[in-house]
Parts: structure tokens; sequence; C-alpha cells
């Protein structure tokens, strides 16, 4: 950035620009980040955008958007890397009004799931708490501990042309932006150091805030509370802000079936057995945390979770029901509300509001349509907000006549005029509209706000809506100088990031069977790649390739299920071309379930859903790999089948090699590890089964195949130099120890691993799980090789009969697996 | 409530699951103790369970109801809830004198919500999960009041009901909208019941839902399983119940379990099970008188 590009800058007439005043000149709290970028030029920023881009991906950062029509997009989390930059006075002053009108509506809150003062002295009027689908009547008559409703809180501000601030929304239930502030913290001040160094507020003081408010809250445990972070699941919106809280604050990241409620008590299942949970982190809207007492039709929460509240042995945050005080109808009594409640007016004005319930309010609102924007009233109600200026006078009538129709179904609001900030676009800085999202935390007497928040910039400078979903970007908010609060309610910024209190995280079943998956998948994958790249040679031209070779390839293709259909071969087609068109179809075909694509994308799935348990290099080997195979660059898949099952194969390992590298071996590692032992155990008794059971006089060529595909080509040629005999070929891949690529020496690191898991049902002195490991290594170790490779009819009747009790006993294994340490089983409510 | 002429109830309600797959675990949600009401007394009341809880807690609702949650967390493909009580029910009709105030004077009472009473009952004039204000159903509601004091507009329009719609197990479930049962005009008492609710309502009545037993007698309908009906509040008078399956308006014949705004917060057994699969439900329920 130049001063040029300064100068061209121009903010739209009409509305406060927070970069510029109205004379054209910069506000002086913008000047340490100018500098900056004056200093960098244009290269170096443009470098630096690519490395904000760069941290974003590698962290996985991605929001969810679900319109109501269509499937689920995932949208790359945007960031434009020109922070927002606020006054420090300016932002004590918005804080103080953020604090206060979280106390205002947990006041609010506490009395109207309390003794209802506020209905029956008619401070509020009864119609609206009787008719609002978030007041939840299972809450109330409980009492929260230390009364406390609110525990975070949320709150759209936007900044009106005259320069003051307006709150627009309320967020009280699931208050989300946290973990996406603070993560556009990261990036910005990796990618803009220099500027950030120049007196820029830390956010670290805040999230310790809310670490030691969960700790404080927790009735037991006290010295080391368990607190868990309900998610609605990786298909929620904000998912990617779950995990990443999660982990920043050291609490596990759970889904309602992880949880169990057991006399009254909510407990983590884990790998290990139940554990404890003392606060729960609630991330999911109130009427989903528990199917039993809550009534919506989700089975996402945790059934008995409000009664274990209830009994006062769980901390929910913020408590069920808290979502009540985000309907807008309330805004309209909240000044009121405030000198009733608090003796004070509100710090930060809510915009004019009239809630059409009250006759009075709805004949204003009705004669002022013009300049309002109407909005459902309640959650749920499923219309997009209407601005009136916007309307024909013939819709104008039509949504009169619904609002007389229903009248206590809509809001009406005045519209606030949003102010602007520059975003880099092509180079040079254009204004987008601007509304901040601040966030504050219960800190036991008061609530600390966060000294930033997440800033939302609409898509361009004509739309006024912010939302990611319409294609709005995000912004850091930079907040200048220190702070004047009074000490004591703003705890010491520090340097580093708050250090973990857990040894480890907690392994809940879910995540363990992720885990399991993650290893099937990856192992399934190199299995395939492995095979396919070993049938890539027979179908060049040159080679002196044999019919039977052709048709040996073919077969396993198709048995192993990588083929269009698995119908056998047309004596009359050319073999070649037909293997060709399988081979293209199974590498190329990105969405045929159980493809290479397919898979290549559950593993990615899988290895997201797991970022916190994997370390950073085996997450980004999982990214280049999806990469990798979506890359555009690289041209079209069918026609570089070798360079792209190479790259696969390549990351897989390089994969393999990161886990064993830097995995803990605890129990999240051995599950990882038994997915993949089995799987590879699976793959190599099918490639056997395919390969050897029927014998051919041809049985040469499918044979080679299969040493290849079974990455054993180059230990068998050390071994025995050059003839491939079959009973050589079975013993090198059945009873080799020695082969990391053998079938036994997957079997004996299963048992060693299944042995080392803790004890699922401690009275049996054998677990299921060994003693399939038990009957399928003494089935290995009984065999008679000469048996094996003897043939009747053309069958290798031993072999086969071997292979059948090896899948049977290894099938049973992931199923008793599944049962005893992955099981999730679904709920159903009746 | 006077004891000699108190009608001495006992009261069994048997409800059996069966999966056709094993249940890990559940967790219920039961409205199977009667509340104590005006004209209605609780003796003693049990709930037994098989295979047995592990664990289970009773409180008094939002609305007063006395409600109880329980686990079990012992794998079962069978699961029996047995409720036991005893009740007295006093003859005489609750209220005081009907006013002679109509439809009209009972709807600004409400509006203008001056008594806590009425401010409390005007939580049953609104929508709620099961019930949906529409106009056509005001329109039916009114049609019933026309000069005459607002009680006997409320008959009128409880007979209306139970005269244009028939009684029909077979054509609803418990999800079947107010809407389609209207168009219908058949269903169970249940339909019945929430047909009446979102008329009141749509008219600026309160009303409310009433879950409960009907006492057999000849030509009752309902007697078998359980019953619900509705309950109308008068300002100065108070909540009075009519059952517009029987149009009746219940005394000693009804056994009141609990009320709220429609069957969604009080249904007798709920809750949410792990496997299970598809399942039966069988009701039994059994009257027996003890003293007339």
């Amino acid at each position: 950035m130049t001063t040029e590009t300064l100068a061209r800058y121009r903010s739209v007439p009409g509305h406060y620009d927070e970069l510029t005043g109205p004379d054209g000149t910069t506000r002086p709290h913008w000047r340490p980040l100018l500098d900056v970028m004056e200093r960098l030029g244009p290269i170096e920023l443009e470098k630096r955008v690519e490395e904000s881009h760069r941290i974003l991906k590698d962290n996985g950062a991605t929001y969810h958007i679900q319109r109501e029509s269509g499937p689920q997009r995932v949208r790359p989390w945007p960031l434009d890397l020109v922070p927002v930059v606020l006054d420090g006075a300016e932002w004590d002053r918005l804080a103080q009004g953020v604090a206060q009108r979280a106390t205002l509506l947990n006041t609010i809150l506490a009395d109207l799931y309390g003794p209802r003062n506020l209905i029956r002295d008619r401070k509020l009027p009864a119609d609206l708490l009787y008719i609002h689908p978030g007041f939840l009547r299972p809450v109330s008559g409980i009492e929260p501990v230390d009364g406390n409703w609110l525990m975070v809180y949320g709150v759209d501000l936007a900044r009106s042309e005259d320069g003051g601030w307006w709150v627009i929304g309320d967020r009280t239930d699931a208050p989300a932006g946290m973990g996406f502030a603070l993560e556009n913290r990261l990036v910005s001040s990796r990618t803009l150091p220099e500027a950030f160094h120049a007196g820029v507020r830390r956010l670290s003081g805040f999230f310790r805030t809310q670490k030691d408010t969960f700790t404080r809250l927790a009735r037991h445990h006290r010295d080391n509370p368990r607190v868990v972070l309900l998610s609605g699941g990786p298909d929620t919106a904000t998912h990617f802000e779950h995990a990443f809280m999660a982990r920043y604050l050291g609490c596990t990241l759970v889904e309602g079936a992880d949880l169990a409620v057991k006399d009254r008590r909510v407990f983590l299942k884990t790998l290990g057995g139940a554990l404890p949970v003392d606060v729960v982190w609630r991330c999911l809207d109130s009427e989903s945390c528990d199917p039993l007492e809550l009534g919506s039709d989700s089975l996402d929460g945790a059934p008995g979770l409000l009664d274990s509240m209830r009994a006062g042995n769980v901390v929910i945050a913020n408590a069920p029901g808290a979502g009540f005080a985000e309907s807008p109808a309330l805004m309209a009594f909240l000044p009121n509300l405030a000198r009733h409640c608090l003796g004070e007016d509100l710090g930060i004005p809510s915009v004019a509001t009239w809630w059409c319930g009250q006759p009075q309010a709805l004949s204003e609102a009705s004669e002022r349509l013009s300049s309002l924007v109407v909005k459902p009233a309640f959650p749920g109600a499923g219309r997009e907000p209407a601005f009136g200026s916007a309307l024909a006078e013939a819709e104008r009538a039509a949504l009169r006549d619904r609002m007389f129709a229903d009248p206590r179904a809509f809001v009406a609001q005045e519209q606030v005029s949003l102010s602007t900030v520059p975003v880099r676009e092509d180079g040079d800085l254009a204004p987008r509209y601007l509304v901040i999202r601040a966030l504050a935390v219960f800190d036991g007497q008061g609530y600390t706000v966060m000294p930033g928040g997440l800033a939302r910039v609409s898509p361009d400078a004509t739309s006024l809506d912010v939302s990611v979903a319409a294609g709005g970007s995000s912004k850091d908010l930079w907040v200048m100088g220190e702070s004047d609060d009074p000490p004591g309610t703003l705890l010491p910024a520090v340097q580093k990031p708050i250090t973990v209190s857990r040894a480890t995280f907690d392994l809940s079943s879910r995540v363990a069977g992720n885990l399991y998956w993650l290893g099937r998948y990856t192992e399934r994958l190199d299995a395939a790649a492995r095979l396919i790249r070993a049938a890539l040679p027979l179908l060049s031209r040159e080679s002196s390739t044999t019919d039977a070779a052709l048709a040996g390839a073919l077969g396993f293709v198709r048995a192993l299920g990588y083929a269009r259909t698995g119908a056998g071969a047309d004596p009359g087609a050319d073999l070649r071309r037909t293997l060709a068109d399988e081979v293209r179809f199974a590498v190329s075909d990105a969405d045929r379930r159980g493809g290479l694509g397919w898979q290549i994308r559950q593993i990615h799935r899988m290895a997201w859903l797991l970022r916190d348990r994997l370390s950073a290099d085996a997450w980004m080997i999982v990214s280049e790999l999806l990469a990798d195979y979506e890359d555009p660059a690289a041209g079209p898949r069918e026609r570089n089948l070798g360079a792209v099952l190479d790259r696969i194969v390549i990351d897989l390992t390089s994969f393999g090699g990161a886990v064993s590298d830097t995995m803990t071996r605890g129990h999240g590692w051995r599950i990882l590890e038994i997915g993949r032992r089995l799987e590879r155990g699976l793959q190599l008794g099918e490639l056997l089964r395919h390969g050897l059971v029927r014998v051919t006089d041809d049985e040469r060529a499918r044979i080679e195949l299969l040493l290849v595909a079974a990455d054993s080509g180059m230990t068998y040629r050390s071994r025995y130099l050059t003839s491939l005999q079959a009973d050589l070929v079975i013993d090198l891949l059945l009873f080799d120890d020695a082969n990391p690529r053998a079938v036994v020496f997957q079997l004996e690191r299963l048992r060693d691993h299944v042995q080392s898991l803790p004890a699922a049902s401690p009275a049996e002195r054998r677990s299921p799980e060994a003693r399939r490991l038990t009957d399928a290594l003494a089935a290995v170790e009984l065999a008679d090789l000469d048996a094996l490779s003897a043939a009747a009819d053309g069958v290798r009747t031993g072999l086969e009969r071997l292979l059948d009790r090896l899948n049977a006993n290894l099938t049973g294994l992931s199923e008793d697996l599944t049962r005893d340490y992955l099981a999730h089983a679904a709920l159903s409510k009746q | 409530m006077d004891d000699t002429s108190a009608r001495a109830l006992r009261i069994r309600h048997r409800t059996r699951y069966l999966y056709a797959e094993r249940v890990s675990q559940s967790r219920h949600r039961s409205f199977l103790t009667p509340r104590t009401t005006p004209r209605q007394r609780l003796a003693s009341s049990a709930v037994a369970i098989e295979p047995p809880p592990d664990g289970s807690t009773s409180f008094l609702d939002y609305f007063g109801n006395p409600v109880t949650l329980f686990a079990v967390d012992s794998p079962h493909q069978t699961l029996v809830i047995e409720a036991r009580s005893a009740v007295t029910l006093g003859a005489e009709p609750p209220g005081g004198a009907p006013a002679s105030d109509g439809a009209d004077a009972v709807r600004s009472a409400l509006t203008g919500a001056e008594s806590p009473d009425d401010l409390q009952a005007l939580e049953f004039c609104f929508r709620s999960p099961h019930i949906p204000l529409e106009d056509r159903l005001g329109a039916y509601a009114r049609e019933a009041f026309g000069a005459g004091s607002f009680r006997s507009g409320v008959a009128r329009l409880m007979r209306r009901i139970h005269d244009e719609f028939e009684y029909d197990p077979a054509v609803t479930t418990v999800s079947t909208p107010v809407s389609t049962v209207f168009e219908h005009k058949r269903g169970v008492c249940q339909d019945f019941a929430h047909v009446m609710i979102a008329c009141l309502r749509s008219a600026g009545l309160a009303a409310r839902y009433v879950s409960g037993y009907l006492v057999p007698a000849p030509g009752v309908v309902g007697a078998q399983a359980s019953h619900a009906w509705v309950s109308v509040y008068e300002p100065g008078a108070g909540w009075i119940d009519f059952d517009p399956t029987n149009d009746v308006t219940p005394s000693t014949g009804h056994v009141t379990l609990a009320w709220g705004r429609d069957y969604s917060d009080v249904t007798p057994f709920s809750g949410v099970v792990t496997g299970g699969g598809e399942h039966d439900v069988s009701v039994d329920v059994e009257i027996e008188l003890e003293r007339e």
C-alpha cells in the first residue's frame, strides 16, 4: 500500500467511515497500521495475504453454509488482511455498554425463569413471554449456579452516520464468533506482526477469564474440573470454531452422544470408561441440548442433561433457555427495563424497535413502514427481514396485512446506516459495510468484554448483509492502546497461549471411532492405489502383455470392487481397452461411493474431525492428498493415472510416517493402528484369494501383479531371485512375520494393541477381541504350507478355507471393537 | 370436598413397549401421577417399571403437574410401566355460579389481565406446539357464542364438536395436525380436545388441555385408555372442564392427571431410547369403583 492507494480510497457518502474523517483525513488510531502497510509495499503485502490464506487453510478454517434448499456447502473462512482499528478510549465506553447489557439480559432471564416479577409488575408484556418459543418451561424454576443464566454473551454493533454505536442484535443462546475472532487474531498477528506489536490489545487475558470462569463454576473437582464443549457435530455452521476453541481452552469437544447421564450426573464416555463432567459449554441451541425434556425433534443433545442441572450436578453455560433474550421483540422494552432493573440508562442504545404485539406499536410501525425493517419477532419463523424502503406500495400493503393478521409475530426496527471500512480489492482499498460482534464472559462479578471481536463486512458496497453465508468476509478487530479499565476486572495480558492443564485429552468413543475409520480408509486407499498402479504397465501398447495377464488384472480390479460393474469379462471385448476403461474410471471418478476419490474425501473428513488429535504435519499431508487429487492444474486425472496414483501412495506413506513419528502412544494411536492393521489384513486376504485360490496354467502373471500390489515384489526377488512359485508367495504374504505386508504381521500387531486396550468388560478373562486374534493366529500357525499350496480340481481349498477363517475373524473383530469401544448407537424418540 | 359424597376410585394404567431390537438404555418422562385439584384428592400413587429403573426423580413441573423422570440402563426388549393410583372425587362442580357476561367480556378481561388469575390464564390464549390459531377456527367458536352466558356458549361449542365430529380411532395419530382433524371431522379424544382448544383460542379465549381417565359408565367413549378433555377459563369463576368427546361437564366421572397448553406438555409417557428399532405399544387402563 502506498500513500496514493490511500488517497484513492473513497468512502460512501451518507455513511461513517472508520478509516477517514469527513474531511478525508486518516483517523489517528489507524496510523500505526497504515505506516507498516506503506513500509511493506504492495508486493510484500500480497505475499502476506497469501501467507494468511495458507495459515487459514492449514488450520482447516471453514464455515458451513446451509441454505434452505440445496446441499450444504463448506466455505473456506474468509478473512480480509486489513484489520478494523478502533480507538481504545472509544472501545472502553463501548465495552462498558456491552457489559451492562449482558448484566441486564442476565437479570431479565433470572426473573423470567424465576419469580416473573417483570410480568406481574407489567414491565414486560405477559403475551411476549407466553408466545415466545424460546421460553422453555421445563427450565423454569431451576436455579443455575450463582444465579447465572448468561456466561457468554455476543452482541452485534453497528455505527450510524453520526458516529454513534447501536446494538442491532443480541446473541444469548450459544453465541458464536469467539473462535473465529481468535483465529483471525492468530492470522493477523502472524501476517502483520510489525503493526500488531505497535500497541494492539491482546485477547489472551479474555480467554484466561473464560477458562477461570469455567473452573470456578465447577461444583466438584475444583482443582481440575472436566469442561466439555458440546457441539452439534461436524455439519454445524461453526464446527471449526468449536474444535478450535476446545483445543485452545483445553476442554474436550463432544457431541451429545459422547455424554451419558447417570444418577443425575453427566459423564463423558471414553475408551477408558465414563468420566465425570463438571461444566458443559453449550455451543448447541437450547432446544436441542436435551431431547428428553426440551422438546425439539433434534437428537443432537444428551437426554437427562437438564435434570442433571436441576440436581445441581453440572453447570451448563449458557443455561438452557437463555436464547429467550435473543428475540428482537425484547429490544423494544430494554430502555425501560435498564432503568427498572439497573437504575441506569442503556450505555449503547438499541435501535428503535416496535414489537407489534402491542396495538400502539403496531399502528406506529404500520404508519412508518417505508422507513423500517420488519423482522420475525422470534427465531424459527423462517422469514427474511423486509426492508420497508425497498418494497413497492403493493408489497408494503401485503406486509401490513400479514402484520395485522398475526401482530405478535413481528418486530419493526429503524434501519441503522452501517459504517464503512476498507478492504483490499485488486491491490486497492474499497469500502465495505461493517458490523462488529462483541463478546463478553462472566468473570465472577460482572462481564469482561473481549478487547477485540469478530468484524464482518458486506460482500460489496451495495449490500448491507454482512453474513458469511451471503458472501461477506471477516476481519480482525484491533483495539489500540492501554486499557483504562480499573484493575481487577481485566486480568493482565498473557503473552503466551494458555497452556493445557490436562496431560492428554479424554478419548471419547466417537473420536476413537473416527480414528479407527481414518486408519481403515487410509489403508484401503493405499491397497487400491497400489493394485491399480500395478496394473498400469500392462496397458502400454509397447509391452508384450499376454491376455492372461490382462484378464488377471481385470479380475483383481473387479473382484476388489473398483470397477464399474462386477460383471465378468465380455469374451469378445478387447481386454486391454476394457482394463484401461476400468482403471481410468476407478481413478478419475470422484463421486462413486467406495471409489478412490470418495475414499480420499472420507479420509479428509475424518482427519478434519480429528484435527486436534493429529499433528499439524499429519493434517497437512491429508490436506495435500485431497489437493493433489483435486488439483485442476495437474490436468485431467485420466491422462495422468500414474502420477495421480504415485502421489496418493507417497502422501499415504508420509501420513503413516507422520502418525508413527508424532502421535503419542496412547489409546488414540492404538485405535488408529488397529484400523490400519485390520484393513491391511483384510486387503491382503482379498488379494491372496483372487490371486491364488483358483489355479490356472497362466497364473504367473497374476501372481506377479499380486506381489507388486502387496508391495512385496522386491522382498520376494531378494529372497528367491527369479522363479515365481505359489507356495513361496503364500509363505511371504501369509506367514513371514518379518514382512510388514504379511498377514501374520498384522495379526500379531493387532493382538498386542487389543491387549493394551482397557477392558470393556472386566469380568471376562479374555476379551472377545483377543479371542478372535488367538483363533486367527492359531489358524495361521497350524496351517501347513504344502497343504495350502496343493490344489484339487483347480482350487486351493486349503488356502480358501484359511482365508475364509481369517476374514471371519477380522470382520468379527471389527464388529466387536465397534460394539465395545466405538459404539455410537442412534437415539430415537417416542 | 365433602367426603360423604365422594367417590373413591382405584386406577391401574399399564403401558407396554415391545421393541424389534434390543434397547441398550432409555430415558423417560411420565405424567402418570394424578394431581390434586379442587374436586380431586390423591390417596396414593405408585409407578412400577420393568426392567427396574436405574434411578428416578419426581417433581412438580411448570404447570404444577407431578412429573417423574427415570432411566433404564439394563438392555431390554420389553418395557412395562404400571401406574397405580387411588383418588377420591367430589361431586360438587367447581367455579361457583356462572357469570351472565358473554364471550366478549371474557375476552376483554383476558386482554386487560388485571387480576393475577387473568394474567396466568393469558398463557393459554396463544398457539402452542399442537394448537394453531386460525380465523376459521375462531369463527367456528364464535358461532356458538350467541346471546347468553359465556359458559353456555362453551357448552354449545362442545356439543357442536361432539355432534359434528365422529369418534374414530383409525384415522389420526398423535401428530395429525388440528387443521386436518377439523377438515375431516374425525379423530379421538385428544383430537376433539385439541380442536376445541384451537377454536376457543382462535376466538381470543383461554383454554387448556387436560389429560386423565374416564370412569367407565354406560355410553361413555374413551374409557379403555387415557382420556383428554378441555378446561376453559372464566374470569371470576376460574377453570371449568368440558369433555367434547362425551358432551359432558366432567365431575365425578373424570380423573385428572395433568394439564398444560396441549398434549405435548403432558404426554403421559415419552422417552428417548438407544437402539430398539421399530416398536409396538399397548395401553391398558382399568378403573375400579371402590366406594360410590
